[in-house]
Protein backbone atom coordinates (compact mmCIF):
# COMPACT_ATOMS: atom_id res chain seq x y z
CA UNK A 1 0.00 0.00 0.00
CA UNK A 2 1.30 3.39 -1.05
CA UNK A 3 1.64 6.46 1.02
CA UNK A 4 -1.40 8.25 2.16
CA UNK A 5 -1.83 11.68 0.34
CA UNK A 6 -4.46 13.96 2.25
CA UNK A 7 -4.16 16.34 -0.57
CA UNK A 8 -5.99 14.00 -2.63
CA UNK A 9 -9.22 14.96 -2.22
CA UNK A 10 -8.59 18.45 -2.88
CA UNK A 11 -7.06 17.35 -5.84
CA UNK A 12 -10.02 15.63 -6.91
CA UNK A 13 -12.32 18.24 -5.94
CA UNK A 14 -10.60 20.90 -7.90
CA UNK A 15 -11.72 18.99 -10.92
CA UNK A 16 -14.93 19.87 -12.46
CA UNK A 17 -17.29 17.34 -11.28
CA UNK A 18 -14.92 16.62 -8.39
CA UNK A 19 -16.67 19.77 -6.49
CA UNK A 20 -19.19 17.45 -4.33
CA UNK A 21 -16.87 14.87 -3.22
CA UNK A 22 -17.33 15.66 0.75
CA UNK A 23 -20.49 15.51 0.49
CA UNK A 24 -20.61 11.61 0.36
CA UNK A 25 -22.11 9.96 3.84
CA UNK A 26 -21.21 6.51 2.66
CA UNK A 27 -24.80 5.53 2.49
CA UNK A 28 -24.35 2.91 -0.33
CA UNK A 29 -27.10 3.92 -2.81
CA UNK A 30 -24.29 4.36 -5.64
CA UNK A 31 -22.73 0.74 -5.67
CA UNK A 32 -25.98 -0.85 -4.51
CA UNK A 33 -27.97 1.00 -8.16
CA UNK A 34 -24.77 0.15 -10.02
CA UNK A 35 -24.99 -2.48 -12.74
CA UNK A 36 -21.39 -2.87 -12.96
CA UNK A 37 -20.81 -3.55 -9.69
CA UNK A 38 -23.55 -6.35 -9.65
CA UNK A 39 -21.47 -8.14 -12.26
CA UNK A 40 -18.09 -7.20 -11.24
CA UNK A 41 -17.72 -6.12 -7.39
CA UNK A 42 -13.86 -5.28 -8.01
CA UNK A 43 -15.93 -2.01 -9.53
CA UNK A 44 -17.36 -0.18 -6.48
CA UNK A 45 -18.15 3.64 -6.76
CA UNK A 46 -18.50 3.75 -2.82
CA UNK A 47 -15.36 2.52 -2.26
CA UNK A 48 -13.51 4.73 -4.93
CA UNK A 49 -15.03 7.51 -2.78
CA UNK A 50 -13.83 6.44 0.68
CA UNK A 51 -10.71 5.68 -0.47
CA UNK A 52 -10.27 9.09 -2.31
CA UNK A 53 -11.28 10.91 1.26
CA UNK A 54 -8.63 9.09 3.31
CA UNK A 55 -5.95 10.13 0.87
CA UNK A 56 -5.41 6.24 -1.30
CA UNK A 57 -4.10 8.09 -4.35
CA UNK A 58 -2.03 5.59 -5.53
CA UNK A 59 -4.44 2.78 -5.18
CA UNK A 60 -7.21 4.69 -6.87
CA UNK A 61 -5.20 6.05 -9.69
CA UNK A 62 -3.98 2.59 -10.47
CA UNK A 63 -6.85 0.63 -10.62
CA UNK A 64 -7.68 -1.15 -13.14
CA UNK A 65 -11.42 -1.45 -12.58
CA UNK A 66 -12.38 1.96 -13.00
CA UNK A 67 -12.50 2.12 -16.45
CA UNK A 68 -15.40 -0.04 -15.90
CA UNK A 69 -17.86 2.66 -15.76
CA UNK A 70 -20.84 2.21 -17.71
CA UNK A 71 -21.87 5.83 -17.55
CA UNK A 72 -25.40 4.95 -16.87
CA UNK A 73 -25.90 7.50 -13.85
CA UNK A 74 -27.40 5.33 -11.81
CA UNK A 75 -25.05 6.29 -8.68
CA UNK A 76 -25.53 9.93 -10.17
CA UNK A 77 -29.61 9.23 -9.83
CA UNK A 78 -29.55 7.35 -6.65
CA UNK A 79 -27.29 9.73 -4.55
CA UNK A 80 -28.88 11.28 -1.74
CA UNK A 81 -26.25 13.97 -1.30
CA UNK A 82 -25.87 14.73 -4.87
CA UNK A 83 -22.50 13.73 -5.21
CA UNK A 84 -22.57 13.32 -8.67
CA UNK A 85 -20.61 10.01 -8.55
CA UNK A 86 -20.88 9.46 -12.83
CA UNK A 87 -18.54 12.67 -13.04
CA UNK A 88 -16.88 12.22 -9.85
CA UNK A 89 -15.75 8.91 -11.50
CA UNK A 90 -14.78 10.38 -14.72
CA UNK A 91 -12.69 12.58 -12.64
CA UNK A 92 -10.86 9.77 -11.25
CA UNK A 93 -10.14 8.19 -14.84
CA UNK A 94 -8.70 12.06 -16.41
CA UNK A 95 -6.46 11.92 -13.34
CA UNK A 96 -5.50 8.16 -13.66
CA UNK A 97 -4.64 8.86 -17.66
CA UNK A 98 -2.51 11.85 -16.45
CA UNK A 99 -0.51 9.20 -14.16
CA UNK A 100 -0.83 6.90 -17.01
CA UNK A 101 1.23 9.69 -19.49
CA UNK A 102 3.74 10.38 -17.11
CA UNK A 103 4.45 6.70 -17.10
CA UNK A 104 3.34 6.19 -13.68
CA UNK A 105 0.43 4.06 -14.00
CA UNK A 106 -0.56 1.53 -16.65
CA UNK A 107 -4.10 1.43 -17.82
CA UNK A 108 -4.74 -2.02 -19.54
CA UNK A 109 -8.27 -1.36 -20.65
CA UNK A 110 -8.30 -0.27 -23.78
CA UNK A 111 -11.08 2.18 -23.77
CA UNK A 112 -9.05 4.92 -22.76
CA UNK A 113 -6.89 4.04 -26.51
CA UNK A 114 -10.26 4.49 -28.24
CA UNK A 115 -11.52 7.62 -26.53
CA UNK A 116 -8.23 9.60 -27.75
CA UNK A 117 -9.03 8.08 -31.21
CA UNK A 118 -12.21 9.60 -31.29
CA UNK A 119 -11.77 12.98 -29.57
CA UNK A 120 -8.38 12.93 -32.88
CA UNK A 121 -11.19 12.54 -35.30
CA UNK A 122 -13.63 15.05 -33.71
CA UNK A 123 -10.70 17.63 -33.08
CA UNK A 124 -10.15 17.12 -37.29
CA UNK A 125 -13.12 16.68 -38.84
CA UNK A 126 -15.87 17.79 -36.09
CA UNK A 127 -17.25 14.96 -36.60
CA UNK A 128 -16.62 11.34 -35.93
CA UNK A 129 -15.87 9.10 -38.50
CA UNK A 130 -17.37 6.38 -36.65
CA UNK A 131 -16.66 2.93 -38.79
CA UNK A 132 -12.98 4.29 -39.15
CA UNK A 133 -12.30 5.17 -35.40
CA UNK A 134 -13.97 1.48 -34.37
CA UNK A 135 -12.02 -0.65 -37.34
CA UNK A 136 -8.68 0.84 -36.42
CA UNK A 137 -9.48 0.17 -32.92
CA UNK A 138 -10.40 -3.33 -33.10
CA UNK A 139 -7.36 -3.85 -35.20
CA UNK A 140 -5.37 -2.48 -32.60
CA UNK A 141 -6.35 -3.99 -29.82
CA UNK A 142 -7.97 -7.08 -30.89
CA UNK A 143 -5.87 -7.98 -34.30
CA UNK A 144 -7.18 -10.09 -37.18
CA UNK A 145 -9.05 -12.28 -34.81
CA UNK A 146 -10.96 -9.00 -33.70
CA UNK A 147 -11.49 -7.72 -36.95
CA UNK A 148 -12.63 -11.46 -38.27
CA UNK A 149 -14.85 -11.58 -35.65
CA UNK A 150 -16.59 -8.10 -36.50
CA UNK A 151 -16.86 -9.10 -40.30
CA UNK A 152 -20.41 -10.55 -40.40
CA UNK A 153 -21.96 -7.44 -38.88
CA UNK A 154 -19.37 -5.33 -41.08
CA UNK A 155 -20.41 -6.99 -44.07
CA UNK A 156 -24.03 -6.49 -43.35
CA UNK A 157 -23.58 -3.07 -42.34
CA UNK A 158 -21.93 -2.20 -45.35
CA UNK A 159 -24.54 -3.77 -47.60
CA UNK A 160 -27.28 -2.25 -45.87
CA UNK A 161 -25.16 1.06 -46.22
CA UNK A 162 -24.64 1.84 -42.87
CA UNK A 163 -20.71 2.52 -43.32
CA UNK A 164 -19.61 5.25 -45.41
CA UNK A 165 -15.97 4.99 -46.06
CA UNK A 166 -14.67 8.59 -46.37
CA UNK A 167 -15.27 11.25 -43.19
CA UNK A 168 -17.52 13.86 -43.43
CA UNK A 169 -16.31 17.04 -41.90
CA UNK A 170 -17.81 20.09 -41.33
CA UNK A 171 -16.86 23.77 -42.76
CA UNK A 172 -16.51 25.32 -39.38
CA UNK A 173 -13.76 22.88 -38.26
CA UNK A 174 -11.64 25.48 -37.26
CA UNK A 175 -14.41 26.76 -34.49
CA UNK A 176 -14.10 23.04 -33.53
CA UNK A 177 -10.62 23.21 -33.11
CA UNK A 178 -10.72 26.50 -30.79
CA UNK A 179 -12.66 24.37 -28.56
CA UNK A 180 -10.44 21.98 -28.11
CA UNK A 181 -7.43 24.17 -27.82
CA UNK A 182 -8.74 26.41 -25.08
CA UNK A 183 -10.68 23.50 -22.98
CA UNK A 184 -7.55 21.72 -23.33
CA UNK A 185 -5.43 24.88 -22.37
CA UNK A 186 -7.49 25.16 -18.87
CA UNK A 187 -9.30 27.67 -20.67
CA UNK A 188 -6.76 30.13 -21.77
CA UNK B 1 -47.55 23.59 -38.93
CA UNK B 2 -44.86 23.62 -35.91
CA UNK B 3 -41.76 23.51 -36.59
CA UNK B 4 -38.23 22.19 -34.89
CA UNK B 5 -34.89 21.74 -34.96
CA UNK B 6 -33.19 18.69 -35.47
CA UNK B 7 -30.20 17.46 -34.15
CA UNK B 8 -29.19 13.92 -35.74
CA UNK B 9 -26.03 13.45 -34.41
CA UNK B 10 -22.77 10.96 -35.95
CA UNK B 11 -24.60 7.62 -34.88
CA UNK B 12 -27.91 8.89 -36.29
CA UNK B 13 -26.32 10.26 -39.11
CA UNK B 14 -23.96 7.62 -40.44
CA UNK B 15 -25.22 4.04 -39.54
CA UNK B 16 -28.82 4.44 -37.74
CA UNK B 17 -30.18 5.25 -41.05
CA UNK B 18 -33.59 4.02 -40.22
CA UNK B 19 -34.02 6.12 -37.54
CA UNK B 20 -33.25 8.97 -39.72
CA UNK B 21 -35.57 8.02 -42.00
CA UNK B 22 -38.01 6.90 -39.68
CA UNK B 23 -37.99 10.70 -37.64
CA UNK B 24 -38.64 12.55 -40.85
CA UNK B 25 -41.63 10.23 -41.99
CA UNK B 26 -43.20 10.72 -39.26
CA UNK B 27 -42.97 14.20 -38.42
CA UNK B 28 -43.92 14.66 -41.97
CA UNK B 29 -47.04 12.77 -41.33
CA UNK B 30 -47.82 14.67 -38.19
CA UNK B 31 -47.59 18.02 -39.95
CA UNK B 32 -44.47 19.13 -38.05
CA UNK B 33 -41.59 20.40 -40.00
CA UNK B 34 -37.91 19.23 -39.00
CA UNK B 35 -34.66 21.64 -39.48
CA UNK B 36 -31.51 19.77 -39.21
CA UNK B 37 -29.03 22.41 -37.34
CA UNK B 38 -26.83 23.71 -40.00
CA UNK B 39 -23.02 22.50 -39.97
CA UNK B 40 -23.48 20.52 -36.53
CA UNK B 41 -20.91 19.14 -34.75
CA UNK B 42 -20.09 15.72 -32.54
CA UNK B 43 -21.48 16.34 -29.31
CA UNK B 44 -18.57 14.49 -27.74
CA UNK B 45 -20.73 11.24 -27.08
CA UNK B 46 -19.72 9.10 -24.13
CA UNK B 47 -16.33 8.73 -24.68
CA UNK B 48 -14.39 12.19 -24.06
CA UNK B 49 -15.76 11.41 -19.85
CA UNK B 50 -11.81 12.50 -19.03
CA UNK B 51 -12.37 16.47 -20.29
CA UNK B 52 -16.36 17.23 -19.07
CA UNK B 53 -15.21 21.12 -20.14
CA UNK B 54 -14.84 19.97 -23.68
CA UNK B 55 -18.32 17.79 -23.84
CA UNK B 56 -20.03 20.44 -22.10
CA UNK B 57 -18.62 23.25 -25.33
CA UNK B 58 -19.08 20.72 -27.76
CA UNK B 59 -22.48 20.05 -27.07
CA UNK B 60 -23.17 24.12 -26.43
CA UNK B 61 -21.90 25.24 -30.03
CA UNK B 62 -24.68 22.76 -31.27
CA UNK B 63 -27.26 24.11 -29.18
CA UNK B 64 -26.07 27.98 -29.95
CA UNK B 65 -26.78 26.87 -33.83
CA UNK B 66 -30.37 25.78 -32.82
CA UNK B 67 -30.51 28.99 -30.92
CA UNK B 68 -29.56 31.02 -33.77
CA UNK B 69 -32.06 29.46 -36.09
CA UNK B 70 -34.27 30.26 -33.23
CA UNK B 71 -36.72 26.74 -32.87
CA UNK B 72 -36.65 24.39 -30.53
CA UNK B 73 -33.86 21.64 -30.92
CA UNK B 74 -35.66 17.67 -31.41
CA UNK B 75 -32.30 15.15 -30.58
CA UNK B 76 -33.33 12.00 -31.14
CA UNK B 77 -30.02 10.02 -29.10
CA UNK B 78 -30.40 9.89 -25.92
CA UNK B 79 -26.34 10.39 -25.28
CA UNK B 80 -26.69 14.16 -27.44
CA UNK B 81 -29.60 14.96 -25.52
CA UNK B 82 -28.30 14.26 -22.42
CA UNK B 83 -24.86 16.23 -23.27
CA UNK B 84 -26.96 19.02 -24.95
CA UNK B 85 -28.94 19.26 -21.76
CA UNK B 86 -26.01 18.96 -19.72
CA UNK B 87 -24.47 22.17 -21.39
CA UNK B 88 -27.43 23.92 -21.37
CA UNK B 89 -28.06 23.39 -17.56
CA UNK B 90 -23.79 24.02 -16.56
CA UNK B 91 -23.90 26.81 -19.08
CA UNK B 92 -27.15 28.58 -17.96
CA UNK B 93 -26.27 28.49 -13.97
CA UNK B 94 -22.50 29.41 -14.51
CA UNK B 95 -21.16 26.47 -12.83
CA UNK B 96 -17.58 26.16 -13.06
CA UNK B 97 -17.05 23.89 -15.66
CA UNK B 98 -20.02 25.76 -17.52
CA UNK B 99 -17.49 28.98 -17.76
CA UNK B 100 -14.64 27.13 -19.21
CA UNK B 101 -16.86 25.65 -21.51
CA UNK B 102 -18.67 29.69 -22.22
CA UNK B 103 -14.88 30.80 -22.44
CA UNK B 104 -13.86 28.20 -25.07
CA UNK B 105 -17.15 29.37 -26.83
CA UNK B 106 -16.64 32.76 -26.95
CA UNK B 107 -12.83 32.24 -28.19
CA UNK B 108 -14.00 30.44 -30.84
CA UNK B 109 -16.44 33.21 -31.66
CA UNK B 110 -19.66 31.34 -30.66
CA UNK B 111 -22.75 33.34 -28.68
CA UNK B 112 -24.55 31.15 -26.88
CA UNK B 113 -26.94 32.25 -23.90
CA UNK B 114 -28.75 29.07 -22.75
CA UNK B 115 -31.97 29.89 -24.24
CA UNK B 116 -33.30 27.72 -26.55
CA UNK B 117 -34.83 24.36 -25.28
CA UNK B 118 -33.58 20.90 -25.94
CA UNK B 119 -35.83 18.21 -26.31
CA UNK B 120 -35.78 14.83 -26.29
CA UNK B 121 -37.65 13.26 -29.61
CA UNK B 122 -40.01 11.15 -26.72
CA UNK B 123 -40.79 14.79 -25.24
CA UNK B 124 -42.01 15.89 -27.81
CA UNK B 125 -43.93 13.38 -28.84
CA UNK B 126 -45.47 12.95 -25.27
CA UNK B 127 -45.62 16.67 -24.38
CA UNK B 128 -46.10 18.54 -27.81
CA UNK B 129 -47.51 16.32 -29.84
CA UNK B 130 -49.87 14.52 -27.69
CA UNK B 131 -51.85 11.49 -27.18
CA UNK B 132 -55.01 12.46 -28.71
CA UNK B 133 -53.08 13.63 -32.18
CA UNK B 134 -50.71 9.93 -32.43
CA UNK B 135 -54.33 8.68 -32.01
CA UNK B 136 -56.01 10.36 -35.03
CA UNK B 137 -53.16 9.48 -37.42
CA UNK B 138 -53.63 5.52 -36.53
CA UNK B 139 -54.51 3.93 -39.75
CA UNK B 140 -53.53 0.13 -39.05
CA UNK B 141 -53.33 -0.39 -35.37
CA UNK B 142 -50.28 -2.81 -34.26
CA UNK B 143 -53.09 -5.42 -32.60
CA UNK B 144 -51.38 -8.55 -31.30
CA UNK B 145 -47.75 -7.22 -31.05
CA UNK B 146 -46.17 -7.45 -27.80
CA UNK B 147 -43.88 -5.00 -27.21
CA UNK B 148 -40.84 -4.43 -24.85
CA UNK B 149 -40.47 -0.58 -24.08
CA UNK B 150 -36.60 0.09 -23.53
CA UNK B 151 -35.91 3.72 -22.90
CA UNK B 152 -32.25 3.35 -21.99
CA UNK B 153 -30.40 5.17 -19.25
CA UNK B 154 -29.73 8.64 -20.51
CA UNK B 155 -32.97 10.05 -21.69
CA UNK B 156 -34.43 10.05 -18.01
CA UNK B 157 -31.22 10.56 -15.87
CA UNK B 158 -29.72 12.53 -14.03
CA UNK B 159 -33.27 13.57 -13.57
CA UNK B 160 -32.83 16.98 -12.54
CA UNK B 161 -31.52 17.74 -15.93
CA UNK B 162 -33.50 15.58 -18.17
CA UNK B 163 -36.39 16.38 -16.01
CA UNK B 164 -39.79 15.38 -18.94
CA UNK B 165 -40.23 11.96 -17.37
CA UNK B 166 -39.85 9.39 -13.98
CA UNK B 167 -36.58 8.39 -14.24
CA UNK B 168 -37.72 5.21 -12.41
CA UNK B 169 -41.17 3.97 -14.00
CA UNK B 170 -40.95 6.65 -17.40
CA UNK B 171 -44.19 5.57 -19.12
CA UNK B 172 -44.22 7.85 -21.99
CA UNK B 173 -43.31 5.09 -24.69
CA UNK B 174 -45.49 2.52 -23.19
CA UNK B 175 -48.49 5.36 -23.39
CA UNK B 176 -47.71 5.85 -27.08
CA UNK B 177 -47.03 2.43 -27.71
CA UNK B 178 -50.47 1.17 -26.20
CA UNK B 179 -52.02 3.91 -28.52
CA UNK B 180 -50.77 2.45 -31.40
CA UNK B 181 -52.72 -0.48 -30.36
CA UNK B 182 -49.88 -2.78 -28.94
CA UNK B 183 -49.97 -5.16 -26.06
CA UNK B 184 -47.10 -3.43 -23.88
CA UNK B 185 -45.27 -5.86 -21.18
CA UNK B 186 -44.31 -4.70 -18.36
CA UNK B 187 -41.16 -4.15 -18.79
CA UNK B 188 -38.76 -4.34 -15.73
CA UNK B 189 -35.17 -3.46 -17.76
CA UNK B 190 -36.98 -0.23 -19.43
CA UNK B 191 -34.03 2.16 -17.91
CA UNK B 192 -31.39 -0.54 -17.50
CA UNK B 193 -28.31 -0.10 -19.11
CA UNK B 194 -27.14 -1.73 -22.49
CA UNK B 195 -23.69 -1.26 -21.66
CA UNK B 196 -22.94 0.46 -25.15
CA UNK B 197 -20.49 3.36 -23.85
CA UNK B 198 -17.94 0.38 -22.57
CA UNK B 199 -18.35 -1.84 -25.68
CA UNK B 200 -14.70 -1.08 -26.90
CA UNK B 201 -13.19 -1.07 -23.55
CA UNK B 202 -14.89 -4.07 -21.64
CA UNK B 203 -16.97 -6.29 -24.14
CA UNK B 204 -17.63 -8.44 -21.61
CA UNK B 205 -19.78 -5.90 -19.57
CA UNK B 206 -21.69 -4.60 -22.24
CA UNK B 207 -22.59 -7.86 -23.65
CA UNK B 208 -23.29 -9.46 -20.19
CA UNK B 209 -25.69 -5.87 -19.64
CA UNK B 210 -27.22 -6.31 -23.34
CA UNK B 211 -27.84 -10.01 -22.58
CA UNK B 212 -30.19 -9.19 -19.49
CA UNK B 213 -32.73 -6.84 -21.59
CA UNK B 214 -32.98 -9.14 -24.22
CA UNK B 215 -32.81 -11.80 -22.22
CA UNK B 216 -36.26 -10.32 -20.37
CA UNK B 217 -37.87 -9.18 -23.64
CA UNK B 218 -37.36 -13.09 -24.85
CA UNK B 219 -38.66 -14.48 -21.41
CA UNK B 220 -41.93 -12.52 -21.81
CA UNK B 221 -42.62 -13.27 -25.32
CA UNK B 222 -42.30 -9.99 -26.38
CA UNK B 223 -42.55 -9.80 -30.31
CA UNK B 224 -40.32 -7.24 -30.62
CA UNK B 225 -38.07 -4.56 -28.43
CA UNK B 226 -38.66 -0.23 -28.95
CA UNK B 227 -35.82 1.80 -28.17
CA UNK B 228 -35.25 5.62 -28.77
CA UNK B 229 -31.42 5.50 -28.91
CA UNK B 230 -28.79 4.76 -31.34
CA UNK B 231 -26.88 3.46 -29.20
CA UNK B 232 -29.44 1.04 -27.47
CA UNK B 233 -30.50 -0.18 -30.98
CA UNK B 234 -26.82 -0.94 -31.92
CA UNK B 235 -25.95 -3.06 -28.79
CA UNK B 236 -29.40 -4.62 -29.17
CA UNK B 237 -29.61 -5.18 -32.80
CA UNK B 238 -26.40 -4.95 -34.51
CA UNK B 239 -24.63 -7.03 -31.67
CA UNK B 240 -27.05 -9.19 -30.96
CA UNK B 241 -25.44 -12.43 -33.04
CA UNK B 242 -22.52 -11.56 -31.49
CA UNK B 243 -23.59 -11.05 -27.95
CA UNK B 244 -25.62 -14.39 -28.29
CA UNK B 245 -22.19 -16.28 -29.84
CA UNK B 246 -20.78 -14.56 -26.91
CA UNK B 247 -23.05 -16.08 -23.70
CA UNK B 248 -24.02 -18.96 -25.94
CA UNK B 249 -28.02 -17.58 -25.79
CA UNK B 250 -30.35 -17.34 -28.31
CA UNK B 251 -32.77 -14.22 -28.22
CA UNK B 252 -33.28 -13.66 -32.48
CA UNK B 253 -35.22 -10.55 -31.71
CA UNK B 254 -36.39 -7.43 -33.86
CA UNK B 255 -35.27 -4.71 -32.27
CA UNK B 256 -37.10 -1.52 -33.88
CA UNK B 257 -37.23 2.42 -33.45
CA UNK B 258 -40.24 3.70 -31.66
CA UNK B 259 -40.61 6.17 -34.98
CA UNK B 260 -40.52 2.77 -37.20
CA UNK B 261 -43.13 0.93 -35.41
CA UNK B 262 -45.57 4.62 -35.39
CA UNK B 263 -44.93 4.85 -39.07
CA UNK B 264 -45.79 1.20 -39.43
CA UNK B 265 -49.14 2.06 -37.48
CA UNK B 266 -49.43 5.45 -39.29
CA UNK B 267 -49.85 3.40 -42.71
CA UNK B 268 -46.34 3.57 -43.92
CA UNK B 269 -44.75 1.70 -45.58
CA UNK B 270 -42.04 -0.40 -44.91
CA UNK B 271 -38.79 1.27 -46.66
CA UNK B 272 -40.62 4.66 -45.54
CA UNK B 273 -39.57 3.60 -42.25
CA UNK B 274 -36.44 1.59 -43.92
CA UNK B 275 -37.34 -1.59 -42.11
CA UNK B 276 -34.78 -3.41 -44.88
CA UNK B 277 -32.06 -1.64 -42.74
CA UNK B 278 -32.49 -3.38 -38.98
CA UNK B 279 -29.99 -6.26 -38.60
CA UNK B 280 -32.48 -8.49 -37.17
CA UNK B 281 -34.71 -9.05 -39.69
CA UNK B 282 -37.72 -7.04 -38.94
CA UNK B 283 -40.27 -7.45 -41.44
CA UNK B 284 -41.82 -10.31 -39.66
CA UNK B 285 -43.16 -8.62 -37.18
CA UNK B 286 -45.45 -7.23 -39.73
CA UNK B 287 -47.26 -10.74 -39.77
CA UNK B 288 -47.93 -10.89 -36.41
CA UNK B 289 -50.25 -7.63 -36.30
CA UNK B 290 -53.86 -8.76 -36.32
CA UNK B 291 -55.49 -8.20 -39.14
CA UNK B 292 -58.93 -7.87 -37.62
CA UNK B 293 -58.07 -4.55 -35.68
CA UNK B 294 -56.68 -2.80 -39.21
CA UNK B 295 -59.04 -0.23 -40.64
Amino acid sequence: MGELDPGFKYEVMREPGGEQLKMCFSCTGCTVSCPVSEIEPMYNPRRYIHQTLVGMRDEVLGDEYLWRCVQCHSCYEYCPQDVKVTELISVLRSLSEREAKRGRVRIKNPLYMFEDAFAESVRRHGRVHESMVIAKHIWKTRGLKGLMEFMPLGKAMFFKGKISLFAKSISKRDQVQKIFDVVRGGGH
Amino acid sequence: MKTYSFYPGCFVEGSEVEYAKSCEKVFHELGIEIKELEDWNCCGALELTTNKALVIALSARNASIAERMGYECIVPCNICYNNLKKAEHEIKNKTKVGEIAAKALKKAGINYEAKIPIRHLLDVLINDVGIEEIKAHVKKPLSGLKVAPYYGCLVVRPSKICAFENPVNPTSMDNILETLGAEVINFEHKVKCCGGSTLMGDRDTSFELSARILGEAVRKGADCIAVVCPMCHTMLDGQQAMIENHTRMKFGIPVLYLTQLMGIAMGLSSSDVALDKNIIPAENILNKISKEGGV
